[in-house]
């Protein structure tokens, strides 16, 4: 599998799996857009993930 | 046993026909067989009408995406990027106009075989033309294979189910007349509602049955112009018996009498000609023609009524005359088609052209969403090395991508689900069993066994979607063909490639627009008031000013707008998350859409209305009145375009505000009219001039009601941003 699909499919899961979670909370209600915050998170989870787990 | 044996033969003949579709391929040494297979497992429904509907929108969806596909692949044979913009803007607008009212199917099929094609040949171009050649024989084959076989095995025709949803209308129309319209008699405000809630579902279930009974019975295809035009009468005059009975209702809540002094004589006529249809359906010739009627209004008594409650009165009349007029027409039609009357007794409207209009913004919306699903699989493709499934990746990102834009309401996770489960069961019968089988014989057993079981297990309508995955996962996994080969990377392809493509339709759901469906109700219901209050906007003064290019375009689309919009609600409100949103009850929000329906009916009514009165005198002297009206009521739509959460204190509000208006507009009525002439003031003016105070206050009454059924409905956790 390439690195990089591996660092976007779980960067994306997490994203998904912390969206839910600050919707749990009502967390989600202090973003002005969660769509974009959604994109936001996607990537940042995919640089980490990318960068200190799976070296792309 | 004769329930087992019934629900078995629809499964046995798309069984027999898969068996028979895949041996012919096989036999023909084509490749690919399992395209015939997809064939007959996609257009096998429940009568031969149906299937041949279907399968001739399959085949047709097929030939217009084999000629759209060859000419991308001529064109962009070396420019990958124009290629996909091209070959994405193509799909696109088959989403566009899948979403449309007329040749769904076709649309669907000519866009997803067109991305298969493509995606097939365009890296291989030099076998491009064969690749779609072979795509449109196998789709013929497994749709010639299972036509033929739907004819000569228990052919099951429409014709049955067709006649008995026109009776049923009939039958429901009259009994819907007589409980809405004949109060003294069976006036039972519970019935009422059912009524309509089975005639709207029958003349949904008539539009299904229409096309399919055009195919499969010979007597509905001869007069099928007549029939299309019996399912526009009948729509139109369920729409007019309910018009009437909020008339008379409305009436009876204010305390004014109807004063048409023969109504009963009125009703009794027309439960005569609906007792007549549904004779005539049945077979008998009609006894006599319809009666002439012509309602007449106590004038004395009118001359006591207010002025509003004359315009209620005038306008009920009006009602009462188009249901005179509907009820003949259809009267008419039904003696037509059922050969009692010559063709040329029934007048069906011409054909007319459609029009530029303005695009509908939900369809837009799917738009959007597949053309970003199948770049970010596109994309993905390109740029990331070795990705599971490769160009299927794309293909099937487009498949998804259009099943999901169809159907935004429905989450991920309840396509996600079946799917997972029909791919593990795929994957479970091409490790475990078809490795073990040689020759014909025992494939062909095992295509029947499984297609048996599959079509038997899930054949009620609600798990046809359980059904068209299993169907489609067996037949793609196992890629049976001559040469057959196994491996397991199909197996870990697939169950890499659809976790992979539902993340994609899971970030297109959050982006750019996110489809939770709290959030699309709330767009849905902003959209409306906005659009209810365009049109209040546009209403000019001078209506002799006749709208042109933009203006008209902009409201033929407000008032498509608010007529389509309760529609579009209904699946969003059916899909809610109820948990999420405390202080909301299921019922309230359900209660809301008939609230905006009636209030489309009034806006309807008061630009048609607004559009005749030509009076200047009569304008020049409501004018202040009406536009402060106008102004109040503008006003409020805006307010409520947003769903405000102090909805409860505005409805006080808006009720005091406009009961205030409508008594200055009374007096302001009062005196213009003590102050005009005969010259100034015609008899047909005066009639338009009651419709529109009838309609003024109409609109005001529903506003103020729809306000009172939203204050039952706590909008603050609606507004709370979520993902």
């Amino acid at each position: 599998m390439p690195p990089l699909l591996v660092a976007g499919m779980l960067g994306v899961i997490i994203a998904l799996v912390t969206a839910h979670l600050l919707n749990r909370y009502r967390l989600s209600r202090y973003f002005s857009h969660p769509p974009l915050v959604f994109v936001a998170l996607t990537m940042i989870y995919t640089v980490i993930i990318g960068t200190f787990f799976v070296r792309i | 046993m004769n329930s087992f044996a019934d629900k078995a033969k629809e499964p046995f003949k798309t069984a027999l026909a898969m068996v028979i579709a895949y041996g012919i391929a096989l036999a023909m040494d084509w490749g690919n067989p399992y395209w015939a297979g997809f064939a007959v497992a996609f257009v096998s429904l429940a009568t031969v009408g149906q299937s041949f509907n279907k399968a001739a929108m399959r085949m047709f969806g097929t030939l217009v995406a084999v000629v759209v596909a060859l000419l991308l692949i001529g064109l962009f044979p070396q420019e990958r990027w124009l290629f996909m913009l091209f070959l994405s803007t193509y799909v696109g607008f088959c989403t566009y106009l899948m979403a449309g009212p007329k040749q769904q199917y076709f649309w669907n099929v000519s866009g997803f075989v067109c991305i298969l094609i493509c995606m097939s040949a365009g890296p291989d171009p030099v076998n491009a033309f064969d690749t779609a050649v072979l795509r449109a024989e196998e789709t013929g084959l497994g749709i010639l294979v299972y036509s033929l076989i739907a004819m000569l095995l228990w052919p099951v025709s429409s014709r049955r189910n067709f006649f008995a949803t026109v009776s049923q209308i009939a039958s429901v129309q009259r009994h819907f007349c007589r409980a809405g319209l004949n109060r003294s008699v069976e006036g039972d405000p519970v019935q009422v509602p059912a009524l309509k809630g089975q005639l709207l579902q029958a003349q949904t279930q008539l539009q299904q049955l229409l096309l399919a009974a055009e195919s499969d019975t010979r007597e509905v295809f001869e007069m099928r112009r007549y029939w299309q035009h019996y399912k526009e009468q009948a729509t139109r005059l369920t729409e007019t018996i309910d018009r009437c009975h909020q008339g008379l209702a409305e009436l009876e809540a204010s305390n004014t009498p109807h004063l048409l002094t023969n109504l009963d004589f009125f009703l009794d006529e027309l439960d005569a000609r609906f007792a007549a249809i549904e004779k005539i359906l049945a077979g008998e010739k009609p006894e006599q023609d319809p009666n002439e009627i012509e309602l007449v209004l106590d004038m004395t008594g009118l001359q006591a009524l207010s002025h509003f409650q004359r315009a209620a009165v005038v306008v009920l009349q009006e009602r009462m005359e188009q249901l005179d007029q509907l009820t003949r027409a259809l009267f008419e039609t039904v003696s037509v088609v059922s050969g009692f009357a010559e063709p040329a007794k029934a007048t069906i409207p011409r054909t007319t052209i459609p029009t530029l209009q303005w695009p509908d913004p939900d369809r837009m919306l799917a738009v959007i969403r597949v053309m970003l699903t199948m770049w970010l699989a596109y994309l993905a493709l390109i740029y990331v090395d070795s990705i599971p499934g490769g160009n299927s990746f794309v293909t099937m990102a487009g498949v998804f991508g259009m099943i999901m834009a169809s159907l935004p309401m429905v989450s991920i996770r309840t396509i996600f689900v079946p799917l997972m489960a029909s791919v593990v069961f795929g994957c479970l019968i091409y490790v475990f069993i078809l490795p073990h089988l040689s020759g014909f014989l025992s494939l062909g057993s095992l295509l029947f066994i499984v297609t048996f079981a599959i079509c038997y297990l899930f054949s009620s309508p609600k798990q046809q979607l359980g059904r068209t995955f299993a169907l489609a996962m067996f037949v793609s996994i196992a890629s049976i063909d001559n040469q057959q080969v196994y491996s397991f990377m199909v197996v870990a392809t697939n169950m890499l490639m659809f976790p992979l493509l539902f993340l994609f339709l899971a970030v297109t759901a959050y982006f750019p627009v996110n489809l939770r469906t709290e959030k699309s109700f709330l767009r849905l219901h902003e959209r409306y008031f906005r659009s209810c209050s365009e049109l209040l906007s546009g209403m000019q003064r001078d209506v002799q000013q006749t709208e042109r290019g933009y203006a008209r375009l902009r409201k033929a689309f407000q008032l498509r707008e608010i007529s389509s919009i309760p529609a579009k609600l209904a699946p969003w409100a059916k899909f809610l998350d109820i948990k999420a949103l405390p202080g909301t009850e299921a019922q309230d929000v359900q209660a809301l859409l008939p609230k905006l329906q009636d209030l489309t009916g009034r806006m309807k009514e008061l630009v048609e209305v607004r559009s005749v009165l030509r009076n200047q005198y009569l304008i020049s002297e409501l004018g202040e009145e009406a536009v402060s009206w106008r102004h109040n009521l503008l006003e409020a739509f805006k307010s409520l375009e947003s769903a405000p959460t102090d909805i409860t204190q505005k409805h006080e509000t808006y009720r005091k505000r406009l009961d205030g208006l409508i008594d200055r507009l009374e007096t302001r009525i009062r005196e213009t009219l003590d102050r005009a002439t005969g010259e100034q003031f015609g008899k047909e003016d005066g009639e338009h001039f009651y419709r529109l105070l009838g309609v003024y206050r109409g609109v005001t009454e529903a506003l103020v009601g729809y306000t009172a059924t939203a204050g039952a409905i706590d909008w603050g956790p609606w507004h709370e941003e979520r993902f």
